[in-house]
C-alpha cells in the first residue's frame, strides 16, 4: 500500500486526520478559561471586598469568591475529557501571570483597609480591573483551538 | 531500500485510516478519554480497543486507567515516539499530497 499511495489518497487520508484532531482538540481544556475564569473571579472578589458591609460578610464573600473561582475551573478541568497540551507562556512562565494577580489583590486589600477606602469606587474599580489584567493577558494569548 | 521518495517517510502501521486517525486525535492534545477518541474516529469500542492494542505494543499510544468521582476512566496518549512517528508520516502525505502542512495550525 505504501508504494501505491496517490496524491488523492494521501489528501483524504490528511483530511480525515485533521477532522478527528479537530474533534479533540475542541473538547480539550484550556489555559484559556482558566485564565479568563480566574480573572473574572479574583476582581469580583476585591469588588466584593471594597463594597460590602458588614466586615464578617465582606471577609466571608471575598473568601468564597477566591476559592470558588478556583474549584470551579479545577473542576472544569478534571470533568473535560481531554486535557490540552501543556504550553508555556511567554515572558516567565504560567507564574509570571498569577502571582502579579495575587499580589494586586493582596495590595489593594491592605492599601484600602488601612486608608479606611471602603465603598469608593474610584479604588475599588480601577484596582478590580487591574487584579484582572494579568490573568486576562494570559488568556488571550493562548492560542485558539 | 530508503529512497527520498517521501512515500519512505510513511509508518506502516498509520497507513491504517482509523489508526492514523486514532494517533491524529491525540496528536494535538495531552490526553484524551476513550469515550472522546472514539467518537471523533467513529468507530466501535471494540475497534477502537483493537487498534489503541496494536498502537500501544508498537510503542506509539500510552493507555491510563483512573477514575473522575464515581466514573472509571480510560485515558489515551501519544508517546513521544508515536508523536515523531505521526509527524513523519504527516509530513510525507503533505509532501505525496502536494500541500505544505495548510491544515495543520
Amino acid at each position: 500500500m505504501t508504494d501505491e499511495i496517490s496524491a488523492e489518497q494521501a489528501r483524504q487520508a490528511l483530511d480525515r486526520a485533521a477532522q478527528s484532531a479537530s474533534r479533540v482538540r475542541s473538547r480539550a481544556s484550556s489555559l484559556r478559561v482558566y485564565g479568563l475564569v480566574n480573572a473574572g473571579g479574583w476582581a469580583a472578589s476585591l469588588l466584593a471586598f471594597g463594597f460590602i458591609e458588614p466586615i464578617a460578610i465582606r471577609l466571608t464573600v471575598w473568601a468564597a469568591t477566591l476559592i470558588l473561582s478556583l474549584a470551579a475551573v479545577v473542576t472544569w478541568n478534571r470533568r473535560r475529557p481531554a486535557q490540552a497540551l501543556p504550553v508555556t507562556p511567554p515572558r516567565g512562565g504560567y507564574w509570571a501571570y498569577t502571582l502579579p494577580m495575587c499580589a494586586v489583590e493582596i495590595a489593594a486589600v491592605l492599601l484600602g483597609s488601612i486608608l479606611g477606602l471602603h465603598g469608593e469606587p474610584w479604588f475599588w474599580v480601577p484596582a478590580s480591573i487591574a487584579v484582572a489584567v494579568p490573568l486576562t493577558v494570559l488568556a488571550l494569548w493562548v492560542p485558539r483551538k | 531500500m530508503k529512497g527520498s521518495h517521501p512515500r519512505h517517510g510513511l509508518n506502516e502501521l498509520l497507513n491504517h485510516p482509523v489508526r492514523l486517525s486514532i494517533v491524529a486525535a491525540l496528536a494535538d492534545v495531552a490526553r484524551a478519554e476513550f469515550a472522546l477518541v472514539r467518537e471523533a474516529v467513529e468507530i466501535s469500542d471494540a475497534m477502537l480497543s483493537k487498534q489503541v492494542a496494536l498502537l500501544e505494543s508498537a510503542g506509539y499510544v500510552g493507555v491510563d486507567k483512573g477514575r473522575v468521582g464515581r466514573r472509571a476512566r480510560t485515558w489515551l496518549h501519544l508517546t513521544e515516539d508515536g508523536r515523531a512517528v505521526y509527524h513523519k508520516h504527516v509530513a510525507a502525505l503533505e509532501a505525496i499530497a502536494g500541500r505544505g502542512g495548510q491544515w495543520r495550525r
